[in-house]
C-alpha cells in the first residue's frame, strides 16, 4: 500500500520540480537582465574582449553596457555560479542590480576591500557554512584553486534557488584565471528602440559576436517548458489513475486480509459508518506515511530531469537551473496520498461491510465467467468499453480531436476506459488465458480453473499489467518518435560531406563571413562535386532577432530542407520566402502573405511571398526566414557567405578533401564535416529527448515495483488455499508452477491489452510532443519499448509470482489447517 | 471381532512423541511422551478438553508436522526420515485429511476438490472423474457435482472433503474434528460416512472429536490429557 502510494505521488511531485524549477530559470533570466534590452555574447571560446566593451559604450544609444563574467565554480564541495561584473551593473536596474546597489554602498568608502572579496547569495551562503569576513576556497572546472574573503550574504535576490557569488569584475577575472567575460548587457537610452539598437551594435561591433534579445529567449523557453510541462501532465496523469486502480487491488486484498477481523467487529455490534472511519483514518496515516516516500522519490527524478534539460537554448543569461522542490510538492504529496489511499479502500470496504457478518465469513462464491455483471456496474463497463473504443477509434484517425482535449484528461479517459474495457471482457479474457496453458496436468489445470472462477482476480490482475505497459508503451513510443523526426528533419546534414564555417553553424547567426570567391575556388577542387553557398544574418525584428538564412542552391538547412518542393524551387528562383512559426510569429506573417523581410536596405526587395511555414528542431536561433542568396546579401552590405555546403564526388576521400579544403580555407573558417555538425544539432535535442528518456525509465521502473508488490501479495493473501494444495499432497514445485502459470497467463493476456492501449495512447500524445518539439512528429511502433513493456508486465508478474509462491510454500503446510 | 493394535495389524504407531510449540515467550508442551498403536481397519478415536494435544497428534500422523522427539511411523515407514517430496507424495497417496473448517480449493468444483489428489500426481481430472462422481454419490452428493465451495452448505462440504479424502483408497483417514462445525444431523452424517469407510473399505480412521456421543461409536478411544494418554478403552462391535 505504501509503496503504491509513494510511486502514484511521486510523479506529480516530479512534475511540480521540473515546474518550478523552469519557471525560476526563466524568472532568473529576467531577474539578471534585469531592465537590460540587448545581451552581446559570443559563440567562441574565451567570450568578449575590453575592446566590444569599449565599441558598446561609444554605440549611439546605449545607455549602459555592463559586462558579466560568468564560471561554474566548487566552494565547500557544493556548485556555485560566480559572476564578475562592476558597478556599472547597479545602473541597469532589475531586482538584481537593486539589491547590489544597495550592498555595494556600504563598500564603497574601503574599495580594496570590495576588489578583494565576494558576496554569495543566501543559498550558497547557507550551504557553504563560511562566516562573513571568513575565506572561501574557489576551485575552477579546470582545478585552480583559489581563496577570497566572503564580503556579505545578498538576501532578498529572487533568483530561485540558484546558488551564487558574486564579485567585482577584475577580482573574479583573477580568481578564475582568465581575462575578457562571457557578456556583455545592454540598455538602450530612452527613445531608442530594439531594432535600432540591434542594428546600431551589430554594425559597430566586431563580426564574431551574437547579438540576442531576453525577452524572446524567455518567451522561447516559457514555450519550451510549458511544451515539455504538457507532456508530464500526460504522463503524470497516467500514472495517478492507474495508481488509483492498483490502490484499489491493494486495498482490495488489505481488506480480505482482514475480512474476520471485520465481521467479528460488526457480529459484535460495531457501527458500519464508525468502521468506516476507522479504516478511512488507518489508510489516511498509511498515505501520509508514504507522502514523504512520493515526494523524496519525486524530487529524485525531478532532479534528473532538470539537470538533463537543455538549459543553453533558454538563453545565454540562463545557467543551468537548480532543481528547486516547491512547498506546494509536500501539500500535494500530503493531500493527494491519504485522499488516493482513502478513496481505494473506503471503496472496497463499504462493498464489503455490505455484506451480513456471517457471509463475510464464509468462503467467497467462485465468480463465474458466464454471469452478467451488476446492473450499474454493468453499464458504467459497458459504456467505459465502447468509450474506450470509439477513442481508439479517434486515436487512430481523428487526431484534431484529440489534440483539442487537455492532456491529462486524455490519460484519464483512457485509463479509466482501459478499466471499464477488461471488465466488461473479462470473460473472453480470461478464456483466452487459459489457452496459454497446458493441458492435462496439474499445474496448468489449478492454474485453468483459478483464472476462469476467479474472475476478479484474473480481472484486476491483467488490468494492472495493462495499465502498467500500456504506461511504458505510450511513454516510450513518444520518445522515440521524437528521436526518430529529429533524425528524419536533420538527416540532411549528414548528407554535406563537408562545411565550411566562418562561425559554427549550430550557433546564432554572426556577422563574420568568408572571403568572396571562396566558393568558386573550393569548387574547382577535383573532389568537389557541388558547393552551396549559404549567407546567415541576425536581423532584428519587432522585439526579438531573425535569422535570415540566404541559399545560393539545394542547401541542408533542416528549414530549407523540410520545405516543400515548390517552395525551395521558388526560393531559389528569389521569389518566395520559408518561415520557421518563430519567424512568422515574430513578423507577424502567415502562409501566402507577402512579407518585407526587416534588415534590408530601403528600396530593397519589394517583398516575398510567404511558403508553408516549416517546423525544424531545437534550432539555433529562434525565428529563421529561408531566403534567396540575394536578399540575404543585401541585409548583410554585400559580404562573404557563412558557409559552404561542400558535396563530394563519389568515391573521393573525405579526409584528404578536408585537409585539402582546410589548406585552401586557411584561418578564413573552419571545416567541419556534416556528421560533426549533425551532432553539435542534435546534441540539445538528445539532451531534450533524454529527458524525457529518464521519465520513461522511472516509469518503468515504478511500474515494475508497483507490478511486483501487488501480484506478490496476490499470491501472499492466497496462503491458505496454497497450503491446503501442500496439506493434501501437493509437492511445493506444483504449486510454485500452478502459481507461475496462473499469474503470467493472465499478465500475457493484460500485456496484449496494454499494447494495444498503449500505442493508440501513442499516437495520442503525437500531437503534444509535435507541440512540444515544434516538428511534425510521425507515430510508429517502438519495438524497443513494446519488447521492455512485455517484459516488464509478463516478466514481473511471473517473477513476482514465483518470489510470493517461493514464500508461501516454504511456511509449513499446518498453517493453512490452522483455525483463522 | 476385536481389531486388535499389534503385530502385523499395526497401520501406525507414535513411540514417546514429544511435540512443543512456541507461543510468543511460552514454550507450551502439546505432546508430552505419547506411545500409542493405531490398529489396521479400526475407528479410533482421540478425544479430551481443548489444548490437550488431540490435532497435534493428528498432524503428526498426517505427515502435516514432525516431533521433536519420539518417532511416528505409518505402514513401518518413519515419517521423520522422509523428505519433503516424499511426505507430499505420501500424503497424497495414503493418506485421507478431512478437518473442522471445511478445505476445499475455493475454484475448484465438488468433484474437481474430490479428484484433486489423484491431479496432483498428474493424472488429468477427466481421468479421475468417474471415480470422484461414485464417491460423491456415496457421500449423498451426485446432484451436487458441478458445484463450488462457496454453493454448497457446511456439511455438504464436510462430505465433499471425506469424498476427497478416499479418492486415494487411504490406508489412514485423518479427520479432525469432522463434526465441529456442523449440525447434529450432519454431524451424525458424517460420522456415518467415516464408519461406513472403515466398514465398507477397510479403511483405517482415525478421528479426533469433543463428542463422547460419537465417540462412543468408534472401535477403540484413546483420551489426551495434558498432552499424555490419559486412557484408553476398546468397543467390539
Amino acid at each position: 500500500m505504501i509503496v503504491t502510494i509513494a510511486v502514484v505521488t511521486a510523479l506529480p511531485v516530479a512534475l511540480l520540480v521540473l515546474h518550478a524549477s523552469a519557471r525560476g530559470a526563466v524568472t532568473r533570466a529576467l531577474t539578471l537582465g534585469g531592465a537590460v534590452d540587448l545581451i552581446v555574447g559570443s559563440p567562441l571560446p574565451g567570450g568578449l574582449d575590453t575592446e566590444a566593451l569599449r565599441t558598446a559604450r561609444a554605440t549611439e544609444g546605449v545607455a549602459v553596457a555592463a559586462p558579466v563574467l560568468r564560471e561554474r565554480v566548487r566552494v565547500g564541495g557544493h556548485d556555485i555560479w560566480l559572476y564578475g561584473s562592476n558597478l556599472w551593473l547597479r545602473d541597469l536596474g532589475g531586482s538584481l542590480g537593486a539589491a547590489f546597489d544597495e550592498r555595494f554602498d556600504g563598500y564603497v568608502d574601503d574599495p580594496s576591500r570590495l576588489f578583494h572579496g565576494v558576496f554569495l547569495g543566501l543559498e550558497a551562503a547557507a550551504q557553504v557554512g563560511v562566516p562573513v569576513g571568513g575565506r572561501l576556497s574557489l576551485r575552477t572546472p579546470d582545478g585552480t584553486t583559489t581563496a577570497t574573503e566572503l564580503l556579505d550574504v545578498v538576501p532578498g535576490v529572487d533568483l530561485h534557488g540558484e546558488r551564487f557569488a558574486f564579485g567585482l569584475l577584475a577580482h573574479t577575472q583573477a580568481l578564475v584565471g582568465r581575462d575578457g567575460y562571457d557578456l556583455l548587457l545592454v540598455r538602450a537610452r530612452p527613445g531608442v528602440g530594439f531594432g535600432e539598437l540591434h542594428s546600431r551594435l551589430s554594425r559597430a561591433l566586431a563580426a564574431d559576436v551574437v547579438i540576442t534579445s531576453p525577452a524572446q529567449q524567455a518567451a522561447r523557453a516559457t514555450q519550451t517548458l510549458d511544451g515539455i510541462a504538457r507532456l508530464l501532465v500526460f504522463v503524470a496523469a497516467l500514472v495517478v489513475a492507474s495508481g488509483m486502480f492498483l490502490l484499489r487491488g491493494a486495498a482490495t486484498l488489505t481488506v480480505t486480509g482482514r475480512l474476520g477481523e471485520l465481521a467479528t467487529q460488526r457480529a459484535l455490534g460495531a457501527d458500519r459508518r464508525a468502521l468506516l472511519g476507522r479504516f478511512g483514518v488507518e489508510f489516511a496515516l498509511l498515505g501520509v506515511v508514504a507522502a514523504p516516500l512520493g515526494v523524496l522519490s519525486g524530487w529524485a527524478v525531478g532532479r534528473a530531469v532538470v539537470a538533463d534539460l537543455p538549459w543553453s537554448l533558454v538563453g545565454e543569461a540562463v545557467t543551468e537551473a537548480p532543481a528547486v522542490l516547491p512547498v506546494a510538492a509536500w501539500v500535494i504529496a500530503l493531500v493527494l496520498g491519504p485522499l488516493v489511499a482513502v478513496s481505494a479502500a473506503l471503496a472496497v470496504l463499504r462493498r464489503a461491510l455490505r455484506q451480513a457478518p456471517a457471509a463475510m465469513l464464509r468462503p467467497p462464491p467462485a465468480t463465474g465467467l458466464g454471469e452478467p455483471l451488476p446492473g450499474v456496474e454493468g453499464r458504467l463497463a459497458a459504456a467505459a468499453a465502447a468509450a474506450t473504443v470509439a477513442g481508439l477509434g479517434l486515436a487512430a484517425g481523428g487526431q484534431a480531436v484529440l489534440d483539442a482535449l487537455p492532456p491529462g484528461l486524455v490519460s484519464v479517459l483512457v485509463v479509466g476506459g482501459t478499466i471499464g474495457l477488461t471488465r466488461a471482457t473479462r470473460g473472453p479474457l480470461a478464456r483466452a488465458s487459459t489457452h496459454l496453458l497446458g493441458r492435462g496436468r496439474a499445474a496448468p489445470t489449478l492454474a485453468a480453473t483459478g483464472l476462469l472462477r476467479s474472475a476478479d482476480r484474473t480481472w484486476a490482475s491483467l488490468t494492472v499489467v495493462a495499465l502498467g505497459v500500456a504506461i511504458i508503451v505510450a511513454v516510450g513510443g513518444i520518445t522515440a518518435d521524437l528521436e526518430r523526426s529529429v533524425e528524419r528533419v536533420l538527416a540532411p546534414v549528414a548528407g554535406v560531406e563537408l562545411y565550411v564555417e566562418a562561425s559554427p553553424v549550430h550557433r546564432p547567426a554572426t556577422a563574420a563571413s568568408l572571403p568572396t570567391g571562396l566558393a568558386t575556388r573550393v569548387s574547382s577542387l577535383p573532389q568537389v562535386a557541388r558547393v552551396t553557398e549559404v549567407t546567415r544574418a541576425g536581423v532584428a525584428a519587432g522585439d526579438g532577432v531573425l535569422e535570415l538564412v540566404g541559399v545560393g542552391g539545394p542547401s541542408a538547412h533542416p528549414v530549407f530542407a523540410a520545405a516543400r518542393r515548390s517552395d525551395q524551387e521558388a526560393v531559389l528562383a528569389g521569389r518566395r520566402t520559408v518561415l520557421n512559426p518563430d519567424a512568422a510569429a515574430l513578423l507577424d506573417v502567415g502562409e501566402g502573405d507577402v512579407v518585407r523581410l526587416p534588415g534590408l536596405p530601403a528600396g530593397g526587395s519589394a517583398g516575398l511571398s510567404v511558403g508553408a511555414l516549416v517546423s525544424a528542431p531545437m534550432l539555433a536561433s529562434d525565428g529563421v526566414a529561408v531566403v534567396p542568396l540575394d536578399t540575404a546579401r543585401s541585409a548583410t552590405g554585400g559580404r562573404g557567405p557563412s558557409v559552404l555546403e561542400v558535396v563530394l564526388v563519389p568515391y573521393a576521400g573525405a579526409a584528404e578533401a578536408r585537409a585539402e579544403l582546410a589548406a585552401l580555407v586557411g584561418g578564413a573558417g573552419e571545416v567541419r564535416t556534416g556528421r560533426e555538425v549533425l551532432e553539435a544539432l542534435s546534441a540539445d535535442v538528445s539532451l531534450l529527448t533524454g529527458a524525457v528518456g529518464a521519465v520513461r525509465i522511472v516509469v518503468a521502473v515504478g511500474i515494475a515495483v508497483v507490478l511486483f508488490n501487488l501480484l506478490a501479495a496476490t499470491v501472499v493473501e492466497r496462503r491458505r488455499e496454497l497450503g491446503l494444495l501442500r496439506a493434501v499432497g501437493a509437492p511445493e514445485r506444483t504449486v510454485r508452477r500452478a502459481v507461475v502459470l496462473e499469474a503470467t497467463a493472465a499478465a500475457l493476456v493484460g500485456t496484449v491489452v496494454g499494447v494495444a492501449v498503449g500505442l493508440a495512447l501513442q499516437r495520442a500524445a503525437a500531437g503534444t510532443a509535435a507541440e512540444l518539439f515544434g516538428l511534425p512528429v510521425a507515430s510508429s511502433v517502438d519495438l524497443p519499448a513494446v519488447l521492455a513493456a512485455i517484459l516488464v508486465g509478463t516478466g514481473t508478474a511471473a517473477v513476482g509470482a514465483w518470489v510470493a509462491a517461493r514464500w508461501v510454500t516454504a511456511a509449513p503446510p499446518l498453517v493453512a489447517v490452522a483455525p483463522r | 471381532m476385536t481389531r486388535a493394535a499389534g503385530g502385523d495389524g499395526v497401520v501406525a504407531r507414535l513411540e514417546g512423541v514429544v511435540r512443543e510449540h512456541s507461543r510468543g515467550q511460552m514454550t507450551v508442551r502439546a505432546l508430552d511422551g505419547v506411545d500409542l498403536t493405531v490398529g489396521r481397519g479400526q475407528l479410533l478415536a482421540v478425544v479430551g478438553p481443548s489444548g490437550a494435544g488431540k490435532s497435534t497428534l493428528l498432524h503428526l500422523l498426517g505427515g502435516l508436522d514432525a516431533p521433536d522427539a519420539g518417532r511416528v511411523t505409518v505402514e513401518g515407514a518413519d515419517l521423520a526420515a522422509l523428505t519433503s517430496r516424499q511426505r507430499a507424495a505420501f500424503r497424497r497417496r495414503r493418506v485421507g485429511l478431512v478437518f473442522q473448517f471445511f478445505h476445499l480449493i475455493p475454484t475448484l468444483s465438488a468433484w474437481e476438490n474430490v479428484a484433486l489428489p489423484r491431479l496432483l500426481d498428474e493424472v488429468p481430472l477427466r481421468r479421475s472423474r468417474d471415480r470422484a462422481c461414485d464417491l460423491l454419490a456415496q457421500v449423498g452428493l451426485g446432484h451436487r457435482l458441478d458445484h463450488t465451495p462457496g454453493e454448497l452448505s457446511g456439511g455438504e462440504i464436510q462430505r465433499v472433503a471425506i469424498a476427497r479424502a478416499l479418492m486415494p483408497d487411504p490406508v489412514l483417514l485423518l479427520a479432525d474434528e469432522p463434526t465441529g462445525n456442523l449440525d447434529r444431523d450432519s454431524g451424525r452424517d458424517v460420522i456415518g460416512l467415516l464408519r461406513q469407510a472403515v466398514d465398507d473399505h477397510g479403511t483405517t480412521v482415525v478421528l479426533v472429536t469433543h463428542d463422547e456421543a460419537f465417540a462412543a461409536s468408534a472401535d477403540r478411544r484413546v483420551r489426551l490429557v495434558d498432552g499424555r494418554v490419559a486412557g484408553s478403552g476398546g468397543t467390539d462391535r
